[in-house]
Formats: structure tokens, sequence, C-alpha cells
């Protein structure tokens, strides 16, 4: 090659370096701001007492430990029971057995006794089950039973909104149940050698549900509210092979649907356009979103560790902490982190330096 | 009548198939409730109690979903402490609830017959062995007795009590009753005890006002269809009205009028070991 050859390659690579340069001046990206984090306060746990009013109280329970504290932390509740208590932000359920219990509200006063099977508390509403696995049935405010609800077999995944609840089972079948204990939907996404119905999310407005679905190939299936029915908007096959719960999750704002991954947590934009990635072994995850900064965070939890993943959507990751694994409550409200186990309750916050 | 004879047909021939193709996943002598039986509603399974003993696959299959922590993650609770389900080439769903949290086995292909699932519940759990039999292509529970290897039985069903009922105003029913005339229930308190000893269903419970048959219920098979429950494939009943809340069962309504009548109760097992009352009313 000639001299000549030689000045027009260097040319061309001189050019391409300006051409970089010169991108990065004139569309410059916004990089995101580095996310702190300052210890704010800690609840030990022998702080046991009675029940008193907490205002805003933020409820949580671990192990035999239950019961409310506000956010400045200087107002705490924390009660005994014998085991895992279910607790909403206004009562809480104490019982002997699966099949005895009774509710009470955030003062531990009694409401009433529950005639159910496991009551539990979703969507900020009070559900039992029957004891075979295959019945649904809501309680008023006041524990009493308001319907019962039978699904057409053993439930392998569930979940519910303040105006709907949706239950999928071992045959591959989703139904939809409105307030009043009627049969809002029935759908069976299909498209899989075996069928069965692995993890279940509604979004807060009920307008949409995704569903991971099948065996063979798996799938994840977004449904949109239609004209008084829901239908498939967006779907995706996936790697997996799951024979267990599956977690799926709607990021607040109905924009991003996280899914369990065998090589992370999957990021699908419900019309289908976006399908990321996000890094993070979990085996099961919870997601909370910030709306005034645009910052969700995973509470990531596998056998053996727990992290918070900070990022924004869909998937710049910002930061990452990790807490003692034997911390079994993590609730995220704005850029408070609440988490907890035998040893007290801390609250840490996510600063922008 | 052609669709009875269809889902009669149906289900004579899927037993004809998988006849013996069921084993039993614990020893048959472990039976506590069968299929029908009272426990919060009517059974739709059987539940076994053989405490610490390893759960066999009755039939070959593949493991469909298994799940061993007290909830599902949102919130509902897993009978008995646990789930597993096993697909099978016939269409048929096998269903374990209440094996041991941990002991769950995970499989993720083809489970061979008699492998191990899983453990049973331990002496003292207040748990038991459910086991239920899915039919996936008809959307049906089938009772698993019909499926499973016939076990020898020489208990005759038990029928405890028949009355008539009619506006709230029961009747219980002696050799010779007078009933006023009008539109009446019947409520029958029949069971047949399991292995163990505990009330049980029977298989069959028939009817018959002089001589001709009224009712006549098998309990084959059990549906829930847009969140009811609906009993039998044949002469459907809705659990709602057909189970009571003291476990007895109703019929109803039939008209009768003024003179002497007999009634013929009925309550037969798989086995074939039955048990007939009769009764003569004098209707006024």
């Amino acid at each position: 090659m000639g001299e000549s050859g030689r000045t027009w390659r260097l040319g061309i690579s001189l050019l391409v370096l300006a051409l970089i340069v010169a991108y990065f001046f004139l569309f410059p990206e916004t990089l995101p701001a580095e996310l702190g984090i300052r210890a704010q306060w800690r609840i030990s746990s022998e702080a046991t007492g009675q029940f008193s009013a907490v205002n805003e109280g933020i409820p949580f329970s671990f192990q035999d430990r239950f019961g409310y504290f506000s956010p400045d932390g200087r107002a705490s509740a924390i009660g005994l029971s014998a085991g895992g208590t279910q607790i909403s932000g206004e009562r809480y359920i104490q019982g002997d057995t699966a099949t005895n219990s009774a509710l009470f509200d955030a003062e531990g006063k009694l409401i009433g006794r529950i005639e159910g099977y496991g009551p539990f508390f979703v969507g900020n509403r009070l559900f039992s089950a029957t004891p075979d696995g295959l019945g649904l049935r809501a309680h008023d405010a006041f524990a009493s039973a308001q319907w019962l609800y039978m699904f057409p077999s053993h439930l392998s995944a569930f979940n519910a909104s303040p105006t709907l609840a949706i239950g999928g089972t071992v045959d591959g079948t989703i139904e939809g149940v409105g307030l009043d204990g009627s049969r809002v939907f029935s759908f069976a996404p299909g498209g899989s050698r075996l069928q069965v119905i692995l993890g279940l999310a509604i979004s807060p407005n009920a307008k949409h549900i995704a569903a991971i679905s099948g065996v063979d190939p798996q799938r994840l299936v977004v449904l949109g509210q239609g004209a008084g029915d829901y239908r498939v908007i967006s779907h995706r096959y996936l790697d997996s092979d799951y024979r267990e719960p599956v977690r799926v999750a709607f990021m607040p704002g109905d924009r991003y649907v996280l899914y369990r991954r065998p090589d992370g947590i999957g990021i699908w934009s419900i019309d289908g356009k976006v399908d990321e990635l996000l890094p993070i072994t979990a085996e099961d995850f919870d997601v909370y979103y910030d709306e005034g900064r645009d910052l969700a965070y995973v509470a990531a939890r596998t056998r053996d560790s727990l992290s918070i993943i900070a990022f924004q959507p869909p998937t710049r990751i910002l930061g990452r902490i990790e807490l003692p694994v034997h911390s079994e409550f993590v609730h995220v409200d704005s850029s408070a982190l609440y988490f907890g186990g035998m040893d007290g309750l801390y609250k840490l916050v996510f600063l922008e330096e | 009548m052609l669709k009875k004879r269809s889902a009669l047909f149906a289900m004579a021939m899927m037993a004809l198939t998988l006849l013996g193709a069921f084993q039993w996943p614990v020893k048959p002598e472990a039976l506590r409730l069968n299929f029908g039986s009272y426990a919060s509603g009517f059974y739709k399974g059987i539940e076994l109690n053989l405490p610490d003993a390893p759960v066999l696959a009755p039939a070959k299959g593949e493991m469909l979903f298994a799940h061993d922590s007290p909830r599902l993650p949102g919130g509902y609770p897993m009978p008995g402490g646990s789930l597993a389900a096993l697909a099978h080439s016939s269409g048929i769903i096998s269903i374990y609830t209440g094996m041991q949290p941990g002991s769950l086995a995970n499989y993720r292909g083809v489970v061979e017959q008699s492998e191990i699932l899983g453990m049973s519940p331990v002496q003292g759990s207040g748990r038991y062995l459910g086991f239920y039999l899915y039919d996936q292509r008809e959307r049906r529970y089938i009772n698993p007795h019909i499926l499973l290897a016939a076990t020898p039985d020489a208990r005759v069903p038990l029928i405890r009590s028949v009355a008539l009922v009619s506006g709230g105003q029961e009747q219980i029913l002696e050799r010779n009753s007078v009933i006023r005339q009008g539109s009446w229930r019947f409520v029958i308190d029949a069971i047949d005890l399991t292995a163990l000893g505990l009330p049980g269903a029977p298989f069959d419970v028939a009817v018959a006002l002089d001589g001709s048959e009224r009712f006549r219920v098998k309990y084959d098979s059990a549906r829930m269809a847009a969140g009811q429950s609906l009993l039998f494939s044949d002469n459907v009943q809705s659990e709602r009205d057909y189970l009571l809340a003291d476990g007895r069962i109703s019929f109803g309504p039939i008209t009768l009028t003024k003179g002497r009548s007999s009634i013929t109760v009925s309550a037969t097992d798989l086995t074939g070991n039955k048990r007939e009352i009769s009764y003569t009313i004098t209707v006024q």
C-alpha cells in the first residue's frame, strides 16, 4: 500500500473520531445523578408493648413480630404473635389455626371473627380461601363473608386490585372476579405443551393483567381491558422452564411489567416495544416506584442474598445495596427504604449526590 | 338423553382406558375422607392419613407445578401448606396437597410411576394428604376411586336419617309417617365409613316414590363453572343446594298428594354394598 493510501485511512479515522466527539457534544445524554444512602433511624426489636395509635403507620410483619411504625421513627407499635401476621394499613389478622382467626384494627381492637381458611390481605382487601385450595371468599370491613367464588381447578397464582381479584389455575385458566363475586372474565392463554398459570399481576387500576403461563414453552402474556373483557395486547415466549410460582409485577404507572427470568429480571413494556433485562439474580422480588424522580427500586431476594437495586426505567442501574440476608421486611416509599429483621427496623434514605 | 348417554359413555371409556393405570399414592388403608365427604363442603378428592410416608406418583407423568411455601406470591394460602400437580398423558392432572414443606421433589421432566413426589404430613400436624384427579379435557374433578385400583370393602353404607323439609319445617321420617300434602324436599343423612372409620360419602344415592325412581345421583365427578360448584355428570346438582351445612344432602322438590305412598331410599358404595330403607307415609 502506498503513501496516499495510508493518508486516506488516517483521514477516515480522524473523521470518525471527530464525529464521535461531536455526537457527545451535540447530543449530550443526561447522566444519572449519583445515588448515595444515609441512615435515618433504628427501632429496636426490644421496643415491644401494647398497641397505640400510629398516624400514617406503615405496617410490617416478620416471624413473630408485627405492628406499625411512623416514617419518622418516633412513634412505634410492635406486637408479638405466634406466627407470620397478615397486616394491612388499617387492620391485622391473628389466629390460633388456619381456620380460626380474627380481625383487629390498628389499635388492637377486635373487629370480628373470620370464617375462612388462611385469611389474607391483598389490594387493601380481605380474603380467605376454602381449605381445598379451590375457592376464594371475600370479606367486608367487619370480617363478614360477602361471597364465595370457586375456581375451575386448584389455584397456582393469585392477585387482586381494589376492584378485581384474579386467580390462575393448574389447568392454565385465568378467571377474574368482580367486587360482587361474579365472574368478569375467563381466559386460557394456551400456546404451550402443558397448560398452567405460574404468575399473575394486576395493575392498580385493573386495566392490565400480566401472566406467566405454560410449560414448553413458557409465555409472558399481557392482557388489556377492552369493552367488558380482557384481551391479549402483547406476549413473549420465554426461555424459562419454571414449575413453581413465578413473580410478575407491574411497575406503577402501567408502563412496564417485571418478571423473573433465569438470567435476571425481565422488563417488558405492556405494548411489547421494550424487551430488556435487569441483570439481577432474583428468585423473588418486589418493585417500588418513586414517580417524582422517575426512579424504581427492586428488592431482589435469593436463598442467600437480599439486594435493593435502584434504576431508572427501563434498565439504567444507578446503585445497589446489599441488606442483611435475614431481613424479612422490606418496604420502599419514595426515597425511603425501610427494612428489618429480628434485631430491629431500620430506615435509610436514598440521596442524589 | 343423548348428551347423558355420551357423558356416561365417555366416563366409562375413560375408566376402562385408565383402569389400573393409577396406583394409590400411599396405601389405601390410610383413606380418611373419600370423594363427596363433607369437609367444609363437598370434598373433590380423597384425603389420606399415613404420617411421614413417601407419596408415590400414581402413574407416569410430568411435574406441572410444585410449591411448598405457606402462600402463593399473591397471598393465597396453600392448602395444607403445599401443592403439587403432575400432568399425565391421558389428560388427567393428579394434584397433591399437604405434603411436608421441604420434601417436594424438584422434578423437571418425566416422573415415572412409583417415584417419590414428597412426604406425607407428620403425625400431630393436623394435616393430611389430599389427592385429587382433575380431567383437563372435561374440566372436572373425577372421583379418584373410579381410576384407582379397587380395594376390598365389606362395609355397607348407612342411612342415618331421612327427612322431608318444607318452608323451614323439617319432619324426620319414621316407618309410618303422616305428612301434609304439598311440595317437599328430601334431606338425607347417608354415609359410607372410610377405611379409617370416618363418615365418607356413598357412591350412589337414589330415592323412589311408590316404586318409581325420582332421584338418583352418582358421585362420579364435580366441576366449577362461573364460580359455582356443580356436582355429578348426570343429574347435575348445585353444591350450594345439594349439600347442607351439617353434611346432609338435599333433593327436590317433590309434590306429595293425598293418599298412602311408599318411599325407598338407597345408598350404594363403589364396591356394590347397598343399604336400602323404605317408609310408608300417609299424605293428608
